[in-house]
């Protein structure tokens, strides 16, 4: 498990810094600069970012695991990742 | 008020939320939506998904502190986190199809009498003599931690976790029905049936809400909710808040953050009840 805690754990603070920073930048754009159109876009990238890195940890585990041949904890992610991009889906057309 | 004065004032809140959701395992949803709708007067479709958002940002911000420290518990993570997001899709289904008033007072209820079985267990550093059942023992989820207030190691194992599964599944379909609340269930179901150590309950549930969240955060996306000057400084007063929360979680004796859980659970029942009650 090892292996995977540290990749899941890079994976989100890279993320996580991608994110806060594209925010940041955004906000002093929009809020110094005055930039209202391309403040909001910043921002929003960031928050695509956000909303993504859960899911690709999910997704990295899932290799990593794989990788380890923990096939039960594999099988897990696997599902948890159906499920997730399933939820998702359904979501889309509601 | 300025665009800026609210941006700072969001960021305050946010902060806040982040820290003591760090510590408790929680979202920081309880506090952002009535927080974002009362004082901000954002309107409500913006403020539930930009709660998800914060949930999410606690959940990274957190999750990278407690993996470090090793006191989250990736296994029962793994393990639990299908029945969590099984549970939301299934809230999600069938969200349109249920009078969510009964679903509001049932779950008032129940918050309020776990806010008093958390206060009869305030006490309580560590669990005593909890044996592991069979599930937990092939999926290897024993584990161990070091303590920082207590200054030693903790080992632990868990008990009842095809029942902690299934509440798992339950606590997904309430967060994903109701909006608030799943973080909590998720400890209070570590903490009394799996009798996990409060601290790896609550850093556990800090790693698995992001994923329960994440779902619901790319629906609100796609339907337009997520308005970046709403968002965009609740996700990072959050994440800020959450580095802070995350050290003084570890500082902080067990007993004392189930004291700091009571409250949370009746201002959580509160909520659901005043929700319930005005339909």
């Amino acid at each position: 498990m090892e292996p995977v805690v540290s990749v899941v754990t890079r994976l989100l603070q890279i993320g996580g810094a991608a994110s806060a920073l594209s925010i940041a930048i955004g906000i002093a754009l929009l809020l110094v600069l005055g930039q209202e159109a391309a403040g909001k876009a910043v921002i929003t990238a960031g928050l695509i970012i956000l909303i993504l890195t859960p899911i690709s940890r999910v997704a990295a585990a899932l290799w990593v695991l794989l990788r380890q041949r923990d096939y039960i904890y594999a099988f897990l992610s696997f599902a948890v990742l159906v499920i997730l991009l399933s939820g998702i889906l359904f979501g889309k057309t509601k | 008020m300025t665009l800026a004065a609210t941006t700072l004032m969001i960021f305050a809140v946010s902060l806040f939320a982040g820290t003591a959701g760090a510590i408790l395992g929680l979202g920081g949803g309880i506090i952002m939506v009535p927080a974002l709708t009362l004082l901000f007067k954002v309107p409500i479709h913006q403020a539930v998904a930009a709660s998800a958002v914060s949930v999410i940002a606690t959940s990274t911000g957190a999750a990278i502190a407690y993996l470090k420290d090793r006191i989250t518990n990736a296994r029962i993570a793994m393990l639990l986190e299908v029945g969590t997001t099984a549970g939301a899709l299934t809230g999600a289904f069938i969200s349109g199809l249920l009078e969510a008033r009964w679903l509001f007072l049932l779950f008032g209820l129940l918050m309020g009498y776990s806010a008093y079985a958390m206060y009869q267990a305030r006490k309580t550093e560590l669990p005593e003599g909890v044996k592991p059942d069979e599930m937990a023992v092939r999926l290897g989820l024993s584990g161990s931690y070091y303590d920082q207030a207590l200054d030693r190691t903790v080992p632990y194992t868990v008990a009842r976790t095809l029942p902690g599964v299934g509440l798992m599944y339950g606590s997904g379909t309430i967060g994903g029905l109701l909006g608030i609340g799943a973080g909590a269930f998720k400890v209070l179901a570590m903490d009394q049936v799996m009798r996990l150590p409060i601290k790896v309950s609550t850093a556990t549930s800090n790693f698995m809400i992001g994923v329960t969240a994440a779902t619901s955060a790319v629906v609100f996306y796609v339907r337009g909710d997520v308005e970046p000057v709403v968002a965009g400084p609740v996700a990072l007063g959050v994440m800020c808040g959450a580095l802070v929360g995350t050290r003084l979680m570890v500082r902080l004796k067990g007993s004392t953050i189930r004291k700091l859980f009571v409250p949370v659970l009746l201002f959580l029942a509160v909520q659901m009840l005043w929700k319930g009650v005005l339909g």
